[in-house]
């Protein structure tokens, strides 16, 4: 019985037991399934983010912008192709050297004094860095470093020498341009103060010949006459040492590629302008001509910064280089020109905007020294007087018509052949041989009325007869 | 159990009512920790001894049965005292890669002088501290140098969610 007993409770103990286990197993298969199917799930997300980490693989490989990461101890662990390039290597080449490498020793201070502080306090940095390439070479780079959590970085970079270059360039020219229209401004003033001041000499010089003339021989009045007469000349002298040589760049002519000298004129435009201004360019693959390169730029500059300011904040400048000028505005309201038309021409530059236009008002002024609509000290009034330059330099053509509230179009016409400042003055010079007889009858035409009184006297008292016209009279041109 | 008293003891603890689990486990589930305390508190009534003692003889055996199950878990550890000052930093961080659901005591380094000394805290939400100690013992007899080591338990917070364990080489045994 009690053996039985024994038995029995036997059994029940190993029935309990084998419940146990198979319930574990049941659990254990269960949570063994939910595991697998869960492992499954993780494996198709775990393929899906291969195939992304290709995809973003292949587009870091792929941009034209370095892009390299660094492990905690600041060695290379990827490095696209641009990036490898830039520095002169192959793409596997600086895995696993330090990106000290890449930098001369006084640079690598400054970035881990400077820099590596301020990356890691605000996780980023942005800014410029000067590398150096496999063969010693310096280039500059624009970086953003981004710190990690675990103490890697990653570095996106692109190499910004040449542009930095072709900025410094564009401010040397500035410059230049600058330094050409101080001058202009210069000449414009001594030669007009210059000219004035030999009116009144000449008007001395030749009132002492008359008192000369009027005169005994040998008196005291004539020698004082004399006196007055070497004293106008010294001073006559002395005014035309103070005229200002205008002999400078402006009128050295050159064969010059005008393509070039727009793109050339239009980056430093694109320095000044303002975001919601669009430029727009029709230029052809090259336009050679016989021309003045610094008189050109800065007329163009100056006609795009006037037009910068009449546009405000958004318009269109359109600059368009060709060998036949487009119709100006069909029903041009304002137009005004300067030089004399031909009937061919080398090249048009012809520059239009948008903006608020020229009043009938203005635009007589407009090739004036010192007239400007600007606010003060914000337009010299000098920047068209370029164009006068072009003219008188190039023999060139200049137009300008406006619509006000519509807009302004300039167009330069650079006549085929120019003629030089020393062939009008020998032109000049055969007009005047050739119209002057023994006895000629001279008709006096000076605005200055003193100077006028004091020719016509003159020449009255070598007995050629004169008459003076010396008042302003209008002049009408025939379109 | 079965093996150190009998499976008529196994059967009576594992038969408790209360859990809820009615005594059917697996190595691959997680249960509550109540369960384990339950079982200790029936295990030490029926046997007569200590409860502590019974989680420390339990933290051996778990250490050797963990690593006879993931022997490749602490082959690349040189010493003991190296598989310790790293259990929060690697092991622990294994095992979150397998089961990202797990909650661990947090075991930090507090000092380490070379091969000679190592103090680590013991943190943890469940008053486990006597089971981290049987660990302990567990790994120095599993890297053959329990005699040559003084394992010197300077705290033990009286609910056993904290305490800070000293590990040093034996003079003596030297």
């Amino acid at each position: 019985m009690t053996m039985k007993n024994d038995y029995s409770e036997r059994i029940a103990l190993l029935e309990r037991k084998l419940d146990r286990e198979s319930r574990a197993r049941a659990e254990a298969e269960q949570l063994l399934e939910s595991k697998a199917s869960e492992l499954n799930s993780r494996a198709q997300q775990l393929m899906i983010e291969v195939d992304r980490t290709h995809i973003l693989s292949v587009a870091m490989e792929s941009a034209t912008d370095g892009i390299a990461l660094t492990d905690q101890d600041g060695l290379f662990t990827f490095m696209n192709k641009a990036h490898a390039s830039m520095f002169g290597y192959a793409n596997d080449e600086l895995i696993g050297q330090p990106w000290s490498v890449l930098y001369q020793q006084d640079e690598i201070e400054r970035i881990g004094n400077d820099v590596m502080p301020k990356l890691f306090q605000d996780l980023s940095w942005r800014g410029e860095v000067t590398g150096k390439t496999r063969s010693g070479q310096t280039i500059l780079q624009e970086i953003v470093l981004t710190a990690m959590p675990d103490g890697s970085m990653i570095c996106s970079t692109r190499n910004i020498t040449a542009r930095r270059l072709a900025q410094l360039e564009a401010r040397k020219t500035e410059l230049k341009l600058h330094q050409a229209e101080r001058q202009a401004a210069l000449y414009v003033l001594g030669n007009a103060v210059a000219h004035d001041f030999n009116n009144l000499i000449a008007a001395i010089s030749g009132y002492a010949t008359l008192i000369e003339k009027d005169v005994l021989p040998g008196s005291d009045n004539s020698t004082w006459a004399q006196r007055i007469q070497q004293a106008a000349n010294q001073a006559s002298a002395v005014v035309r040492s103070l005229e200002i040589d205008r002999r400078d760049d402006t009128t050295t002519m050159a064969e010059v590629d005008l393509v070039d000298l727009v793109k050339t004129g239009l980056s430093i435009a694109e320095v000044i302008r303002p975001p919601g201004i669009k430029i727009q360019v029709d230029l052809p693959e090259i336009a050679i001509a016989h021309a003045n390169e610094l008189a050109i730029s800065r007329g163009m500059l100056n006609i795009a910064k006037n037009a910068f300011d009449a546009m405000g904040e958004s318009g269109t400048l359109r600059v368009r280089l060709s060998r036949l000028p487009q119709e100006m505005f069909a029903e041009p309201v304002v137009y005004k020109c300067i030089g004399k038309p031909a009937h061919e021409y080398q090249w048009v530059i012809e520059i239009s905007d948008t903006g608020y236009g020229i009043s009938i008002e203005q635009v007589d002024k407009i090739f004036e020294p010192f007239f400007s609509t600007k606010p003060f000290l914000k337009g010299s009034g000098l920047g068209l007087i370029s164009l006068i330059g072009l003219v008188e330099t190039e023999s060139a053509f200049v137009e300008v018509s406006s619509i006000p509230g519509r807009g302004t179009q300039f167009r330069i016409s650079l006549h085929l052949r120019a003629i030089t400042p020393g062939q009008r003055s020998s032109i000049a010079n055969r007009v005047s041989d050739a119209t002057l007889g023994e006895t000629p009858h001279i008709l006096v035409v000076e605005d200055d009325p003193m100077m006028g009184e004091v020719l016509q006297a003159t020449l009255s008292s070598l007995e050629h007869p004169a008459d003076s016209v010396n008042r302003r009279i209008p002049i009408r041109r025939e379109q | 159990m079965s093996k150190h008293w009998s499976d008529t003891l196994a059967d009576y603890v594992f038969g408790l009512d209360s859990l809820e689990t009615r005594g059917a486990y697996t190595s691959v589930g997680t249960y509550a920790h109540s369960e384990l305390v339950l079982l200790v508190n029936r295990l030490s009534a029926e046997t007569e001894t200590e409860e502590n003692a019974l989680v420390n003889a339990f933290g051996m055996f778990l250490f050797a049965h963990l690593v006879a199950q993931n022997p490749s878990s602490i082959a690349g550890f040189g010493s003991c005292l190296d598989l310790l000052s790293n259990i929060e930093s690697v092991i622990h961080r294994d095992v979150r890669n397998l089961n990202p659901d797990a909650e661990f005591p947090i075991i930090s380094v507090l000092e380490r002088d070379g091969d000679q000394r190592l103090v680590l805290q013991y943190d943890s939400a469940r008053p486990m501290a006597v089971l981290a100690e049987g660990l302990i013992v567990g790994a120095l007899n599993y890297f053959g140098v329990a005699e040559m080591y003084r394992l010197n338990t300077k705290f033990r917070a009286p609910d056993n969610t904290r305490a800070i364990f000293e590990i040093e080489i034996n003079d003596h045994e030297e």
